[in-house]
């Protein structure tokens, strides 16, 4: 691509959720929306190069988008009518009032229809990046390792899906938009996840998941700007991907934290998102990822791994579990606490926590439970203990790297 | 967006007897229906809606060669006629059918929606 093609992308990408929101009101069919916008799209990467982009690209969109909506339609009717009946499936007409439309931008409408309940999480990942994030079908089966035709069924299906749950374009005052705009922010950071742990070899390969993550983020915070925790999940994606490259060593082995080049972190992204969380942790409640984002910039201040202030990651780490009990939040939280207060304190919480929540035996936790346990043991001094946790936990781990690691560990120890 | 409501009725059930009394049934109807658009007023999606004469009634203007040719009834004769239009401005195709849909459940005869073009079109 030279350097205008990727413009024309860049204006592509950026308009095709308001070209496919403006065809779904005006039709009211999602599912021809999508393809009659995609469409426009194809006229439009052919038109523009030869012809320059036009003065409203949005306006040249939807008029070239709404023909094909028309010729579509036609060409459907001709074959049989479509007909709903509205009164005897749609529960709602029994209430005086249908649910009045929300008015915020399509482009937030069409992410909560994406993220909508009845799909399944891989067909809301897939539909968001192909309908609101506007990668072609290729580019998202190559970014999640399966065939174009899988996931071209795959989209298609979950477009079928909404039509069958009545999910309609317009999000309605009486629906429950704070837990829809929570699922719209757990596809995004599954997203950025898929992107940002993609090994270094494939990532050549993949469409930039993590920057699509992050852009789309972005859009979210921009619609709903008084709630803290979207602003919050675009800090806690910057200051993550700022430690992006220095996370994997030339072989393309994972880099922990302490043994990171901390000058390789990028300052650009650690101050914006430094700022973006400061300014959503005035703003009252605090959520999940307000303390996830307040974690990461803990870390992203310190000039060393030894100047990290633990002691704060520890209490972050304890609001966290309080608002989302789980073991690995749990299990970062001891680690937190025995860098902050010592090994000692750590493996007496480590203790708590398993007497209460079983973490060494729960299928989930019980490889790193018993890695983090082995490490405290062995920094305390008990080399028996030492030595069968870190046997356990390489026989449970699955990566053979790690099982390497923590056997040459558990041989250090004089059997 | 505008939509213009177009309300269909049989031709022969208006030139039928008892076409100028109306039923208990249909005065229900009716009232139902205004308190329907009472609340379409409210909330400012209710532009305007009228009740049409009889077909019959219909003049029809029409270009012939270089003459304009006034003729007496309707520029089509049709079993279903145009009885009534309203005219919305809601916020998408949807939300016009939400409302059309409570108006065909009262008053039971069928309605068109017809999209008007505006500068929303873009």
């Amino acid at each position: 691509m030279n350097a205008n093609e990727v413009a024309f992308e860049a204006v592509l990408r950026a308009e095709a959720p308001h070209v496919i929101g403006a065809l779904a009101r005006r039709f009211g069919r999602f599912d021809a929306a999508e393809d009659a916008a995609q469409e426009a799209q194809i006229a439009a990467s052919q038109q523009w190069p030869r012809d320059g982009v036009p003065s409203e690209p949005r306006s040249w969109l939807i008029r070239v988008g709404y023909r094909r909506m028309i010729d579509m339609i036609r060409s459907e009717q001709a074959g049989r009518r479509r007909e709903e009946e509205y009164v005897t499936t749609d529960p709602r007409f029994l209430a005086p009032d249908p649910g009045r439309p929300l008015e915020i931008d399509d482009s937030l409408h069409l992410l909560l229809l994406c993220c909508h309940p009845v799909l399944s999480s891989a067909s809301q990942i897939a539909l968001t990046l192909r309908v609101v994030g506007g990668l072609t079908t290729a580019e998202i089966a190559h970014a999640y390792g399966v065939t174009e035709q899988t996931m071209a069924v795959r989209i298609s299906r979950a477009k079928q899906q909404l039509k069958k749950a009545g999910a309609r374009f317009e999000f309605t005052a009486g629906d429950d938009l704070h837990s829809r705009v929570s699922s719209v922010m757990r596809v995004l950071y599954l997203i950025f996840n898929e992107g940002y742990t993609a090994s270094a070899g494939a990532r050549l390969v993949r469409p930039d998941l993590a920057s699509e993550a992050i852009r789309l983020a972005r859009m979210l915070r921009r619609e709903v700007p008084e709630d803290p925790e979207p602003a919050a999940l675009v800090a806690l994606m910057l200051l993550t991907d700022a430690r992006g490259s220095t996370r994997t060593d030339s072989r393309g082995e994972l880099t922990p934290l302490p043994q990171q080049d901390r000058s390789r972190w990028d300052r650009g992204m650690i101050a914006e998102g430094t700022r973006i969380i400061e300014a959503a942790w005035s703003n009252g409640a605090v959520g999940t990822y307000q303390l996830q984002a307040a974690i990461a910039a803990v870390h992203a201040e310190a000039e060393t791994a030894d100047a990290t202030d633990w002691r704060q990651i520890a209490g972050l780490y304890l609001a966290l579990e309080h608002l989302e009990p789980g073991g690995p939040v749990m299990l970062a939280r001891v680690v937190a606490v025995a860098n902050a207060y010592g090994h000692e304190a750590a493996l007496e919480v480590l203790e708590q926590l398993d007497r209460e929540h079983g973490l060494m035996h729960h299928p989930l936790t019980t490889q790193r439970a018993h890695a983090v346990r082995a490490h405290l043991l062995e920094r305390s001094g008990r080399a028996e203990a030492a030595r069968a946790d870190f046997l356990v936990a390489a026989d449970l781990t699955a990566n053979d790297v790690e099982s390497r690691f923590l056997r040459s560990k558990a041989n250090n120890f004089p059997a | 967006m505008k939509f213009l409501i177009l309300g269909y009725t049989p031709a022969d059930s208006w030139d039928g007897a008892t076409a100028d009394v109306p039923s208990d049934d249909a005065l229900a109807a009716f009232a139902e229906y205004q308190k329907f658009e009472a609340e379409l007023r409210e909330t400012g999606e209710f532009v305007s809606a009228e009740g049409l004469g009889h077909p019959v009634m219909s003049t029809t203007v029409h270009r012939k060669g270089d003459a304009v040719v006034v003729t007496d009834g309707p520029y089509a004769e049709l079993k279903e006629v145009l009885a009534s239009f309203a005219v919305l401005e809601v916020s998408s195709l949807d939300r016009a059918k939400d409302i059309v849909a409570r108006m065909v459940a009262v008053l039971g005869e069928p309605m068109e929606i017809r999209p008007i073009m505006g500068d929303d079109f873009a």
